[in-house]
């Protein structure tokens, strides 16, 4: 989910998590942003950088 | 506490900074946009990380929000804790604040424990607490806590404290646990919140009281618009596409 937010809006801050969580790796991550524009997902008006 | 919280809601997701500290304005940011996208904050919930939060991290980000701006009367914090002492200390401060309500996880390390403990400590927080503003929604996560929150510790506390037990989010992933809530308890004002959006027109055409779902953090308004329009023509088709985007996470 944080992926998501930090791919969104642009500030790569929003992928860190706490431990014991890691962060998503990138691969996965990557495929999950390409199905989510496949959907045409957006999230209209987040505040970006 | 304020009026009730009925719809959309957020576990809103918590920043961290390079040094793991939460970090304030990305919080303030994020929450901002998803109010303006019509949703509840039930921040410190199980995606934002609550676990990992102490008790003074998650008062100081709820004192920003509030000092941003952001409306009491759209906060559900989750002040549940192992610890009384610490579960008390939230719900005051959220009470405090005028929070909508809070979102109670039960005591979660000790396994098989009763339904009488259960009660004694949702009872001695409500005690402690002491105030009539006070609304406690229970949260039902047993995959997760392993300390289920039964119908009949839901009887139990309602007969007791029917003011301060306002609801319940059922993260049970079961709609027969969500709906025998709905249906046992729904019409004494015990407002039932499912964990999924996917369960959303389901629970409302029975009386539930929206959905509090991690994918509100990033589809605010395509689920809002589920609960605003679910039982008028393209309802359907609106759960729909909040369905597709729930399956890619």
């Amino acid at each position: 989910m944080k992926r998501v937010v930090a791919e969104f809006a642009r500030d790569p801050g929003w992928r860190t998590v706490r431990p014991p969580l890691t962060a998503m790796d990138d691969t996965p991550a990557a495929d999950l942003l390409a199905t989510l524009r496949d959907a045409q997902f957006d999230m209209p008006g987040y505040p970006r950088l | 506490m304020t009026a009730r919280l009925r719809g959309v809601l957020a576990p809103a997701l918590t920043p961290f900074n390079a040094r793991l500290e939460p970090d304030p304005a990305r919080f303030i940011a994020h929450c901002r946009w998803l109010v303006d996208n019509h949703a509840g904050l039930a921040i410190f919930g199980t995606n934002s990380e609550a676990a990992s939060l102490s008790v003074a991290e998650r008062i100081v980000l709820t004192d920003a929000l509030v000092e941003a701006g952001i409306p009491a009367s759209k906060l559900m914090p989750g002040t549940g804790a192992c610890s009384i002492t610490d579960a008390v200390a939230l719900t005051r401060h959220a009470v405090g604040h005028g929070a909508a309500g809070v979102l109670m996880i039960p005591p979660f390390y000790y396994k098989g424990v009763s339904d009488d403990g259960v009660f004694a400590y949702y009872s001695e927080v409500i005690e402690r607490v002491g105030d009539d503003r006070l609304a406690i929604y229970l949260y039902h996560f047993p995959l997760l806590t392993q300390v289920p929150i039964t119908l009949g510790l839901i009887e139990r506390l309602l007969k007791r404290y029917p003011k301060a037990i306002a609801g319940a989010k059922d993260s049970s992933g079961d709609w027969n646990n969500s709906k025998a809530m709905i249906d046992n308890y729904g019409h004494d004002g015990f407002d039932v919140f499912p964990a999924s959006e996917a369960l959303l027109s389901k629970a409302l055409a029975i009386g539930g009281a929206g959905c509090i779902s991690a994918t509100v953090n990033v589809n605010p308004a395509g689920i809002y618009a589920v609960f605003t329009q679910w039982n008028q023509p393209g309802g359907e088709q609106l759960q729909a596409q909040a369905d597709v985007v729930r399956k890619i996470f």
